[in-house]
């Protein structure tokens, strides 16, 4: 295995390793009435080097603690994290400066224009990238010279993924990063993603936009109440029993039916007899990662009141 | 399986500490001076006071032991720089870290290389900026506007530096120890107002300390502005005012120590309840 020495740029360390490891992640906090609630239920997930990866779930899920943890802003209360081989919680301010991190909202710096506040904040690393640069890439170049409360709420938002790419690091985090978001202004955000990834930049994101999941990971892991139910391609995630084709028709009575089959033409073959008839709103459907993600859901609530009942 | 090599340019690698903080200062400072309605009210905020217990009482001097007279103006420079340390090292350094607290100010610079006590030395520079502003306001007020006569011993003007810069920082100490037990960036900021306007009215700085009751008295021999006023007094009160003190004696020398409890406290507080990260 060969060390890379990078020096001013996020060149990958591409030696088949790991940027986040963690294993039996569980994290604590205390209820207000009484006992204990784990946000993070021994969770584990590995994330490779230069991978871009997209963390799922509903609200409250644990997505949000989990990448702080990763960040090194919230303590671990059980389990091993590894991120660029430090335990990141209270690591030196050189592990720091490997990483970026775009929070989740930072209504901070508004007095400031884009480029004093991305300036001052690139003061703080060893090797930036070029403030008009990044300016440029997040396409702000109009508003470089705007203070930033009188910016939208979209053009904010860029400051954010703009201040955590700065210190151009290896391993970048973004904590919901296109809510509020226009169609457009989403799109130019993932060129901007995919440019860093292809740049060899891990990125780790969470989200609640399933197709930016697709457009964006190499890998996604789907959270419910703090543990990883689910981890894969946005291709095979879930497995192929839930990815099976759905046939889907009216029958005479006027009833909607539904098959599910591994083999949807022999099924329309046989309800068309052959060709020789129009079944009524005849459908054949491939599961979208957001059926599979919400049947994953569902089994997994299942199973959680099953537990309990 | 194989682990991340760290690459070359972590090695040794540490953020210079001094420099970030000088950064921080012009960044505090920058960002204050946008503001130009609180930049306005909080420097010139004691010398409008003093202007108005000027225009109540008259610009005679009508206050002191006959004989011995200054004006209302005079008698009330030394009160109004004391209320400076706890304006400028509490109610508004407060104000700023738990500003800083709730709108993702701390938690950004947390996930950064920059080092806390380059965070702190900003706060420092701000607050600084802040107590000299007003200070320097107000001496010139006083000479230029309301002809009081000020010391002229390099003695005097070392114990005011001490008390300025000492009062300040164990103010500011505190203060940065109150914005981190607070709920919200709101209840910071009207809680802060409270020991302001109290300790303000114990401490000598609207009317002579010797006036309150014994019980109060004894209230606010605990607090460092009752010292810092009564220092402040022994500066720029003429020869013979230390009659209307208690024990009829400046007692600077109690001020040191009751502001240097202050101090300890506030950086021990600080220690114990300043999160960089902000979260648990």
């Amino acid at each position: 295995m060969t060390t890379h020495v990078s020096i001013g740029s996020a060149a990958p360390t591409r030696s088949g390793g790991h940027a986040v490891v963690i294993d039996g992640l569980t994290k604590t906090y205390p209820q207000p009435k009484s006992g204990t609630f784990n946000a993070v239920d021994n969770l584990s997930l590995h994330i490779s080097t230069g991978e871009t990866y997209a963390l799922l779930g509903p609200n409250g899920a644990g997505k949000s603690t989990t990448i702080e943890i990763m960040e090194g802003h919230r303590k671990p209360s059980a389990g091993t994290v590894s991120v660029l081989g430090h335990r990141p919680y209270k690591a030196p301010a050189s592990f720091r400066a490997r990483i970026g991190i775009v929070l989740q909202e930072a209504p901070d710096a508004g007095v400031f224009t884009v480029a004093e506040a991305l300036r001052d904040i690139s003061a703080f690393y060893p090797n930036p990238r070029s403030v008009d640069e990044v300016i440029a890439a997040v396409g702000l170049e109009r508003k470089a010279g705007a203070r930033i409360k009188t910016l939208s709420g979209g053009q904010r938002r860029r400051v954010d993924v703009a201040m955590g790419m700065i210190g151009s690091p290896e391993l970048l985090f973004l904590d919901e990063p296109t809510t509020g978001f226009d169609p457009a202004a989403r799109r130019q955000f993932w060129e901007l993603i995919r440019s860093l990834g292809a740049e060899g930049t891990t990125v780790v994101l969470t989200t609640h936009y399933l197709d930016e999941a697709q457009q964006l990971s190499d890998r996604l892991g789907i959270i419910a109440s703090g543990r990883l139910i689910a981890e894969g391609t946005a291709e095979m995630v879930g497995g192929r029993e839930l990815r099976t084709p759905r046939v889907r028709w009216t029958d005479d009575d006027g009833d909607s039916r539904e098959e599910i089959t591994s083999s949807p033409a022999a099924v329309v073959h046989r309800l068309s007899d052959g060709g020789r008839r129009e079944p009524a709103g005849l459908e054949v459907v491939r599961p979208s990662l957001e059926d599979v993600y919400l049947e994953l859901l569902k089994q997994h609530d299942a199973t959680v009141n099953g537990d309990e009942s | 399986m194989s682990t991340t090599v760290a690459s070359g340019r972590e090695t040794g690698w540490k953020p210079g500490t001094l420099r970030l903080g000088a950064r921080r200062v012009i960044t505090e400072v920058r960002a204050f001076n946008r503001d130009g309605l609180s930049l306005g009210l909080i420097l010139f905020f004691p010398v409008a006071m003093m202007a108005l217990f000027s225009t109540v009482f008259g610009s005679e001097p009508t206050f002191g032991p006959p004989g011995n007279q200054i004006t209302p103006a005079h008698y009330y420079l030394p009160g109004m720089l004391a209320l400076g340390t706890i304006l400028s090292g509490f109610q508004n350094l407060s104000g700023y870290v738990a500003a800083d607290r709730f709108n993702g100010g701390i938690k950004r610079l947390a996930g950064t290389p920059l080092p806390v006590i380059s965070y702190f030395i900003g706060k420092m520079g701000i607050t600084l900026y802040l107590i000299l502003g007003q200070t320097i306001l107000l001496l010139l007020a006083a000479q230029f506007l309301f002809g009081v006569d000020l010391p002229s011993s390099a003695g005097a003007w070392l114990t005011f530096v001490w008390l300025l810069v000492l009062g300040t920082a164990a103010w500011s100490l505190v203060g940065i120890a109150f914005a981190c037990i607070a709920k919200s960036a709101e209840s910071a900021a009207t809680l802060a107002v409270l020991p302001v306007l109290l300790l303000s009215f114990t401490s000598g700085v609207y009317f002579p300390f010797s006036q309150l009751p014994d019980w109060l008295q004894t209230f606010a021999n605990l607090t460092p502005l009752r010292w810092t006023a009564s220092g402040m007094r022994s500066v720029f009160l003429p020869a013979g005012f230390e009659a209307a003190e208690p024990g009829q004696t400046w007692a600077v020398g109690v001020s040191v120590v009751v502001i240097l409890m202050w101090l300890a406290a506030g950086l021990v507080l600080t220690r114990l309840v300043f999160k960089w990260p902000p979260q648990k």
